[in-house]
């Protein structure tokens, strides 16, 4: 060959070089911002999931709780010793279980808007008021049914909340990925 | 005006119990009368916005906060204008912002019964 189609042949090579250098690098960009994305998405996806499950729980329990009667007039000691017992263990099972779903909904704080986190707030305020408000923890009460209808519609509030924010953080990003 | 704080986490219970003195320790009667009133009081007249600050606890339940700030309206200690100028109800970690909206609510609904 000739000594200026030598010098092209290596400029070509050398452009096909970078070409396939910035293919491969973009490639692997692409990638690792998907799956970051991804990955990122997934995590809310579990979180607001968690969240879910521990209302349901509480819900659950505070069922049990309301329906059963605390009752002051059991005259066994042993008997009455138990049954206190058995009421002390479940509020500081429904205590413990709103504080994690407290730091579970906290933890969404950074995904989730400021308008989603304002009605997640005042959702779980009014789940925690219907579920350990009136007579909870009182040595002596009867069961409360309306509290633990009061107790299940909250729940369903709350977790419908939940759904609605999720979904709209999952809207909004899978809009905002595409865009940029 | 000044601003004092009271965290009930560190000046009284980590551990925040029931509603009445009667039903264990730890009680939002307890806190009221013997922690929150005498602080407010001080904070009043040092014409001081007292912060209650609600972080750090192990929860709450709904009937400590509710004894804790409707009661303290519905004991007519101090008239509702005062308690409005000088008690702000405080979470700065977000895991207690739902106690604190609960908190303010309580308050609330007790101001405006006290006003009908």
């Amino acid at each position: 060959l000739p000594q200026g189609g030598i010098e092209q042949v290596s400029a070509s090579f050398v452009e096909f070089l970078r070409l396939l250098v910035a293919a491969i690098l973009s490639a692997w960009l692409s990638g690792f911002l998907v799956r970051r994305w991804q990955y990122r998405e997934d995590h809310v996806y579990k979180r607001s999931d968690d969240l879910i499950d521990e209302i349901a729980t509480l819900r659950d329990s505070c069922i049990d709780y309301w329906l059963f009667d605390n009752p002051c007039d059991v005259t066994d000691k042993d008997q009455a010793r138990i049954l206190q017992g058995s009421i002390i263990k479940n509020e500081a099972k429904i205590i413990a279980l709103q504080h994690q779903i407290a730091a579970l909904r906290s933890s969404l704080v950074e995904d989730f808007g400021s308008d989603a986190m304002t009605a997640l707030e005042l959702a779980e305020a009014s789940l925690f008021d219907a579920a350990t408000g009136g007579e909870f923890g009182v040595s002596s009460r009867p069961a409360d049914y309306g509290r633990a209808r009061s107790v299940a519609s909250a729940a369903s509030s709350y977790i419908n909340s939940v759904r609605s924010a999720r979904n709209a953080h999952l809207n909004r990003r899978s809009i905002l990925f595409f865009w940029r | 005006m000044s601003v004092k704080k009271l965290s009930v986490a560190e000046q009284f219970s980590k551990v925040p119990g029931a509603r009445l003195r009667r039903d264990g320790p730890n009680s939002a009667e307890e806190f009221r009368s013997d922690v929150l009133i005498p602080v407010l009081r001080s904070a009043i007249n040092d014409d001081a916005v007292l912060e209650v600050l609600l972080d750090g606890t192990a929860g709450y339940g709904s009937s400590f906060l509710e004894e804790t700030f409707g009661g303290l309206v519905r004991t007519s200690i101090f008239p509702p204008a005062q308690i409005r100028d000088h008690l702000r109800v405080v979470a700065n970690d977000p895991l207690y912002a739902g106690y604190r909206a609960l908190a303010v609510r309580y308050l609330n609904d007790a101001l405006s019964k006290t006003a009908a």
